[in-house]
């Protein structure tokens, strides 16, 4: 080997090392973006009366799944382009299929049913099988893609819109992404019914059910995600994570429901983008359960988990599981059947808003169906707004570096629809206002907190707060309301996501109680992380309520000398680090005592010493004597005057006696307990010289 | 391929507007999805009624805005959370007027909206004024459409 060759070589090796090295530092986002990117995934010539349409199989793909894709046009062919969304250096997408081309079908375009559900059973259609390169995950990374449908030849253009996901990547990206599928298909209106009387028709009545098994119009799906009227709420946020090179991964609201909180659990914190607003039973479920373990939760829209919903299968069965939801909504009341069957245990499922359920006159007691402020700390409360959104504690961490003081506004990034804080007893403990923002509605709301598990939990409390990340779709549909101070405060927001709270704090251990004289004495084992404890009491099992007793207590014990006398004090303690409270423990109680005297020394004798009589006894039993009293008197039924207060002893000469006088004497104890002095010993008697 | 021309265009959008059945979004769709969307639009059960259930909190009075029909039935069933004492409903629709004491129980009052139009509906402190902030936000609008 010449040594040209060999520098080749060592030249080769070096880079591949330097690849590898740099590979290795970049997470998959970052990698991705890297590849050259293109503009040719938005529509230059949209379809206008849906000449070309699809709907795809499924909402979501894993790497190595397959999903189809179906299209409905009588153009002859038509060609198929799918295309990853992301940053791309500001071209937004990159191609990573196609153009394939395709011989068109015309396909059947079913009626509603009596439901008002319209479901599309086609033919023939394109399937993508995802590659599973554990090798390379930017290899059909996980995203948002859209499939471009274009007539043959050039013509009208339409999306499939789908999410491919990356289940089994470890480790897993730090950030999950929810893409509001439920809500674009909620809005969809295409076949003529949606979830809402506004836009269906003829009669305004809308649909109980919508299918996923059709396409969506031109103002849902892809046209949701994308802005083409003037939302764009989740691309703007998507396009700012991926230019950031943020370790992002992607899912829908189906594959919460369907995966539970587990979908959530490999990652750091889930992000809620956009018009999330559709929930089912079983998602909401798996955020509240992904907060307890820690998960931090984002909710970068307004409106979310506000209409509950139900997910049943399609009724054509060869796409079955999951395809269809149920939206009763405002006619849940008279035409659920959940409600309507009189069976109460599965009224929690109805199909109404989530602060309906506990409410009258459906009053469902559960920990899950209930109003969403109490996993969001706001919830939806009106629509349209158009304003700015006003910071008002510009002391909070998420605004660090801005510059922003109290009343600064960010301009245009309040709307369309907002969220408030709701005074309605399910608000998160320790639950911040960080944006008190005028709207139309009283005011709109941002806020942060921090869950027991030390989940960070915010929410925006408005749409529009990703059009501060990004201006794509500037400057139609709508202008640039840019603001670098939102920048700044988001990755504040995803800095402190990306850093997993500590090990939850469980609740210590080992409590015990003792009853002592006025006082009840707790002490408990030493819980993990914990810096100190809050003590709650109540005087009923079980009735602690909320409210420390004490808070602060750095030690494993706590005497509480002011228990309430005579029942029995019931205790639990939980364990504190910072703003981290942890559960309360196991419950423990204990009765104080009352003041017990000692009991009387024994064994008492008195005989002549000299001239003197010497009193002995036998100390009292009872330990913590601190004196002896005696007493003396010359009839045996006295009356007793002390003549002596010693300490603690076991014998007195009493030398102050007068000659051949019959003496008695009684001997006590003092101390104890409580100081207290004991009764009289037995009385013995002698009579002196 | 070549891409259709404009003549031939119009007959494809022609036949495709063959192979739908239902009308295309209309502006009314898209601007009404700017403005009412998220109101609760009072469904109209078997018996002919349409319903609202509205929950009047410290802070709140939700749902904030309600779309009913004209010249049908509307009941309204009213109920506060724990910490609403001493409050009223109040709603005034054409000669419809509701003014009354309401609590956790639910109330419900039937009305019959004969006027199209925008109407204001307050959870009222009887004890004492409401601040302009209170008012705000103990303030709901019922939208009354033919």
């Amino acid at each position: 080997m010449s040594a040209r060759s060999m520098a080749r070589g060592w030249a080769c090796l070096v880079a591949a090392v330097l690849w590898t090295a740099n590979a290795l530092a970049a997470n998959p986002v970052q990698l991705e973006n890297a590849k050259p990117g293109t503009g040719a995934w938005q529509l230059t010539s949209p379809a206008q009366y849906r000449e070309i349409e699809g709907y795809a199989s499924l909402t979501s793909v894993n790497r190595g799944g397959t999903i189809s894709l179906f299209v409905n046009t009588i153009a002859p062919t038509y060609t198929i382009e799918i295309y990853r969304m992301g940053w791309y250096g500001g071209l937004g997408g990159r191609q990573v299929l196609g153009p394939v081309t395709r011989t068109g079908v015309q396909q059947q375009i079913p009626a509603p049913d009596s439901l008002g559900t319209i479901e599309c059973n086609w033919i023939d259609p394109f399937v993508v099988t995802v590659p599973n390169n554990t090798a390379d995950p930017t290899d059909w990374a996980s995203g948002v893609y859209l499939a471009k449908l274009t007539w043959g030849g050039g013509g009208p253009q339409s999306y499939i819109i789908f999410t491919v996901r990356d289940d089994a990547r470890s480790p897993a990206a730090d950030y999950l992404f929810q893409s509001s599928v439920n809500t674009w298909q909620a809005y969809n209106a295409w076949g003529g019914k949606s979830a809402y009387d506004f836009n269906s028709y003829p009669d305004h009545v809308h649909a109980r059910k919508v299918s996923f098994n059709r396409p969506y119009d031109r103002n849902a799906g892809a046209g949701d995600f994308t802005g083409s009227i003037s939302s764009g709420w989740e691309l703007n946020m998507l396009r700012f994570l991926e230019r950031e090179g943020y370790d992002v991964t992607y899912s829908t609201d189906v594959d919460l429901h369907e995966q539970g909180s587990a979908l959530i659990a490999p990652h750091k914190a889930f992000l809620s983008v956009g018009h999330d607003e559709y929930w089912s039973y079983a998602m909401k479920n798996a955020v509240q359960q992904a907060r307890s373990a820690g998960k931090h939760l984002g909710f970068f829209g307004s409106n979310a988990i506000y209409w509950q919903v139900r997910y049943e299968p399609a009724k054509s069965g060869a796409l079955a599981a999951n395809r269809t939801l149920v939206t009763y909504k405002e006619a849940a009341q008279t035409e659920d059947p959940l409600w309507l069957d009189g069976d109460p245990s599965n009224d929690k499922f109805i199909s109404v808003r989530f602060r309906d359920i506990a409410a009258p006159p459906f009053n469902v007691v559960d920990a899950v169906a209930q109003p969403e402020n109490g996993v969001i700390g706001v919830m939806y409360h009106g629509d349209p707004v158009y304003g700015d959104i006003v910071v008002s504690d510009a002391t909070s961490w998420i605004y660090a570096g801005t510059g922003v003081g109290n009343g600064t506004h960010f301009v245009g990034l309040l709307g369309y629809e907002t969220d408030a804080m709701f005074s309605n007893g399910y608000a998160p403990a320790g639950l911040q206002k960080v944006a008190e923002s005028p709207d139309d509605f009283g005011f709109s709301h941002a806020t942060v907190y921090t869950a027991p598990s030390g989940s960070v939990v915010f929410a925006t409390g408005s749409m529009q707060w990703s059009w501060g990340l990004d201006d794509y779709n500037v400057p139609n549909p709508r202008t640039s309301v840019l603001d670098p101070r939102v920048q700044t405060t988001t990755r504040n927001i995803l800095a402190r996501f990306a850093v997993a709270p500590p090990p939850p704090l469980l609740p210590p251990a080992g409590l015990q109680a003792s009853g002592d004289v006025g006082k009840v004495v707790l002490s408990w084992s030493a819980a993990a992380n914990a810096t100190t404890y809050n003590v709650y009491r109540a005087t009923t099992s079980g009735g602690e309520g909320a409210t420390p007793y004490r808070t602060g207590v750095s030690t494993t014990s706590f005497a509480d000398t002011a228990p309430v006398a005579g029942v029995p004090n019931y205790y639990q303690v939980s364990a504190v680090n910072g703003a981290i409270e942890s559960a309360k423990s196991v419950e423990a109680s204990a009765t104080p005592q009352g003041p017990v005297p000692p009991v009387a020394p024994t064994n008492t004798t008195v005989g002549q010493v000299g001239v003197n009589l010497k009193v002995t006894w036998t100390q009292s039993a009872t330990s913590g004597i601190t004196a002896n009293s005696v007493y003396r008197a010359t009839s045996s039924s006295g009356p007793f005057t002390r003549i002596a207060t010693l300490a603690p002893a076991v014998s007195f000469t009493d030398n102050t006696v007068a000659a051949k006088t019959t003496y008695y004497y009684r001997v006590t104890a003092v101390g104890g307990n409580a100081g207290l002095e004991s009764p009289p010993s037995a009385t013995v008697s002698a009579k002196s010289k | 391929m070549k891409r259709p021309t404009s003549v031939g265009l119009v007959v494809q959008v022609a036949c495709a507007a063959l192979v739908t059945v239902a009308p295309v979004a209309s502006t009314f769709a898209q601007s009404a999805r700017r403005d009412l969307d998220e109101s609760w639009w009072a469904a109209i059960g078997p018996d002919g009624v349409q319903r609202v259930n509205v929950r009047c909190g410290p802070n709140f009075l939700d749902p904030r805005n309600i779309v009913v029909r004209a010249n049908v039935p509307l009941q309204i069933s009213v109920s506060t959370t724990g910490d609403v004492i001493g409050h009223n409903f109040t709603l005034t629709i054409g000669r419809n007027t509701i003014d009354a004491p309401v609590d956790p129980a639910q109330k419900s009052f039937i009305v019959s909206p004969s006027l199209s139009g925008r109407f204001e509906a307050l959870c009222r402190d009887t004890s004492r004024p409401d601040s302009p902030a209170a008012r705000a936000a103990k303030t709901a609008t019922f939208i009354v459409v033919p």
